[in-house]
């Protein structure tokens, strides 16, 4: 071959990499570089979540107003509104890790003897039906404090989305919080801690929620009794704080039992309200 | 030792065994079952060995016939043999036809231990025959001669046992049977050869010619001029490793890179014997005379060395090492161990994903107690405390079966009483007070019946009482899962309700 057929048949080769990359490229690339490095500081939405959820998922399709909270890898905090709404915020999380990664072990660490959040263990057939698959399912029981931390920390370092129980433990404080954040971050994945209704304190988590149940609509059909049957389920989600941005208020409702759908339901976000302070 | 009625004594619950109704083992053999070992009564009843079991029923009508299990006389015999292992560390079991079973024992050097050759002869007769076993014994320089004189002499002797200290003239009164040459023996008797003295005095070229060279070879042994050896039983293999220092280990830092040694070399035998340690010990010896243990399990067998160091780390870590003077022997053992054949691992070199999991359980239930971490495996069982089985993080659990049934998110281990108001007797409660809150119920659903496990109920305590579940929801939204127990008017009239669950 010539070396003037060779440069003829090599010029689309070189001339394709020279019109891709241009200045307005690179600096497109630089302003992405930098939203990465300073993602640890303030909230910034990355451009592609580590965790992405299943395609079926309609949080995938933007419908649920959660999601840009849930793509996030790192420590979200929530507690119950009251003592009695410490189920309600059990559902929320059950539903909030549902979606995200279906194929990493989910480890749920339970506050052994914590009074608070003492409302019995998780039901593989209940966390079926809510979307998870008991099969992922691990279950630590721990001391509220130092042990149950330790162990949720090993947790996300072995690869595992986290739900623990911290309850009103001394133990979680801001230093122990932000080694869980780190952790998670790590090795994108995701902890949800529960917390106590009482307990206060701050911590580094991404977003913190607060949770309350909600009476949710009658259903169509007669339940027991004379009674209405028990039509979807409502609660209410208050964002009280979050990484660089303003607290938020949302009403979830979402209605997996009408037709005994056994796939994950989304957090259905009904009629957006306003943002209340 | 010569064990001759090894079959039919070692048998346990002993077979019934009378004069007029004979106990034998048989054997399929060429023409139906045959004979295969006796009792003293069978043989005085005229039975012999290789006897079809239809003329043996018409010497001994009554005659109790069982079929012989040859390999489990001979795991018996190995059991029997291991069990000679007090008298001996070198013993080996000789198992032959029926009458002819043994053990071996090489007891040179055991004598003293037992104050003399006389009493240990005695003790391990004496000791076999109150097992119920018919033994007699002979001590003798080569194995061929003692095999030859427990089996002749030593019955009729009056201690059950002989003992030659030089082969020679003992040998020459050896009948030829005796000299474990099989058939070869009925031959020699052709020709009037009747002791082994007969055959010491011919040319041995002749004999061998004659009558093969397994002859000559045996006798031989017997004399004491070609060597035989006996092949002891092994001891198990013992899984430890041991790490010892001539100046003793001040520092937690420095013992747990030595148990971290310990536990590399352990693992290098574990390789060699192809299994994996689920349970580890780690002994520290205290130069001061004192030694503790700790134990760690792991959920899947393994023999990674990292991975259980790190494990007997937590461990260390969790209860702390009481140092003393100093800790001068570090040993690692595999108190449990199991079969563990090389992983296949995928493209990417790693391991299955099940494998994390089974780590990670390691790892918190070193630390937090075994048990610590548990998965869900479904039960076998439609009561719902019992329809999930928390078990152990060792093996990859099951898939989940779908139910049909709606469970709350959180069941209690232990339902909890609960006061409440129903309009109706069966119906769901309108009010309940749990855990002293008062709750309005605005939705209900049910009942779900769900009725006892009656099997599982203590005798006489009746069979229990049924449950209808509701799923409720009171007027804040909160929902839980609540049961009456007993169906009214049949079972009670004053039926208890429980909270089963939440959310």
């Amino acid at each position: 071959m010539s070396r003037a057929a060779f440069e003829r048949e090599s010029e689309p080769l070189r001339a394709a990499p020279a019109r891709r990359a241009g200045p307005a490229r690179l600096a497109a690339l630089k302003a992405k570089i930098a939203a990465l490095e300073a993602e640890g500081n303030t909230f910034v939405q990355p451009g592609r979540p580590r965790l992405e959820a299943p395609r079926s998922d309609p949080a995938a399709a933007g419908e649920d107003r959660l999601a840009q909270f849930r793509a996030k890898a790192g420590l979200h905090d929530l507690r119950p509104e009251t003592y009695l709404d410490a189920p309600a915020a059990y559902a929320f999380a059950v539903r909030w890790l549902a979606g995200l990664a279906p194929d990493r072990l989910l480890v749920w660490v339970r506050a052994a003897g914590e009074r608070r959040l003492d409302f019995g263990a998780p039901s593989p057939d209940g966390l079926k039906q809510a979307g998870v698959d008991p099969a992922r399912l691990m279950r630590i029981d721990a001391r509220p404090g130092a042990d149950a931390l330790w162990a949720m920390e090993e947790a996300l370092k072995a690869g595992a989305l986290v739900f623990g129980e911290a309850g009103a433990a001394k133990g979680y404080d801001l230093t122990a919080s932000r080694r869980l954040h780190a952790a998670a971050k790590a090795n994108g994945g995701q902890i949800l801690v529960a917390r106590a209704h009482d307990a206060d304190g701050t911590s580094a988590a991404l977003t913190r929620w607060r949770i309350a149940a909600a009476p949710g609509a009658p259903a169509p059909w007669r339940g027991a009794g004379g009674l209405s049957g028990l039509g979807s389920r409502k609660l209410i989600a208050v964002l009280e704080r979050r990484r660089g941005g303003a607290p938020d208020r949302f009403e979830l409702e979402w209605d997996d039992d009408a037709l005994r759908r056994l796939e994950p339901a989304a957090l259905a976000d009904r009629a957006p309200q306003a943002a209340t302070g | 030792m010569s064990l001759p009625r090894w079959p039919t004594e070692r048998l346990k619950p002993r077979p019934a065994d009378s004069e007029d109704a004979p106990f034998v083992l048989t054997l399929a053999g060429a023409g139906g079952e045959r004979l295969h070992a006796l009792t003293p009564n069978a043989e005085a009843a005229g039975l012999k060995p290789a006897m079809g079991v239809a003329d043996a029923r018409a010497l001994a009508p009554r005659l109790q016939a069982r079929a012989a299990d040859s390999d489990g006389d001979r795991a018996a015999l190995v059991r029997f043999a291991r069990w000679c292992g007090r008298f001996s560390p070198w013993t080996a079991p000789d198992a032959a036809a029926p009458g002819l079973d043994g053990v071996l024992l090489d007891i040179t050097g055991c004598a003293q231990v037992f104050g003399g050759e006389d009493r240990l002869m005695d003790q391990l007769v004496g000791e076999a025959r109150a097992l119920g076993l018919t033994a007699s014994a002979a001590a003798a320089p080569t194995i061929g001669l003692a095999w030859a004189l427990a089996r002749t002499k030593a019955p009729h002797a009056k201690r059950g046992w002989v003992s030659v200290a030089t082969a020679r003239p003992a040998l020459d009164s050896v009948p030829v049977e005796a000299l474990r040459i099989g058939d070869a023996a009925a031959k020699l008797r052709r020709f009037g050869l009747a002791t082994a003295g007969d055959l010491l005095g011919l040319p041995r070229a002749a004999l061998a010619k004659r009558f093969g060279l397994e002859l000559v070879r045996r006798l031989d042994q017997a004399a004491g001029s070609e060597r035989e050896t006996l092949t002891p039983l092994k001891p198990q293999t013992d899984l430890r490793a041991r790490v010892r220092f001539a100046e003793a280990l001040q520092t937690q830092d420095a013992i747990k890179a030595a148990a971290a040694r310990a536990i590399e070399k352990l693992c290098g035998a574990l390789k060699t014997e192809g299994l994996g340690a689920t349970r580890l010990r780690l002994t520290l010896y205290r130069v001061d005379g004192a030694a503790k243990d700790f134990l760690v399990g792991a959920a899947a067998p393994s023999r990674d060395a990292a991975h259980l160091s790190r494990l007997m780390a937590e461990r260390l870590e969790r209860s702390g090492i009481d140092i003393g003077f100093g800790i001068d022997l570090v040993e690692a053992g595999a108190a449990l161990a199991r079969r563990l054949d090389h992983a296949q691992t995928d493209l990417t070199g790693e391991a299955g994903a099940g494998s994390d999991a089974a780590r990670l359980a390691d790892r918190i239930n070193a630390r937090l107690g075994e048990r610590a971490a548990r998965r869900a495996r479904p039960g076998n069982s439609h009561i719902p405390e019992r329809a999930a089985a928390w078990t152990g993080a060792g093996a990859p659990p099951a898939p989940w079966p779908d139910r049909p049934e709606r469970r709350p998110l959180l069941i209690f281990d232990r339902p909890e009483p609960a006061e409440a108001v129903a309009e109706i007797p069966d119906g769901p409660p309108r009010r309940f007070t749990w855990r002293r809150v008062r709750h309005t119920v605005a939705h209900a659903e049910g009942p779900e019946r769900i009725a006892p496990e009656w099997w599982r109920a203590a005798p006489g305590s009746g069979a229990g009482k049924v449950r209808d579940y509701f799923r409720v929801e009171t007027g804040e939204g909160r929902r839980f899962w609540l049961y009456r127990e007993g169906l009214y008017g049949r079972e009670t009239d004053h039926p208890a309700w429980f909270v089963h669950g939440a959310g």
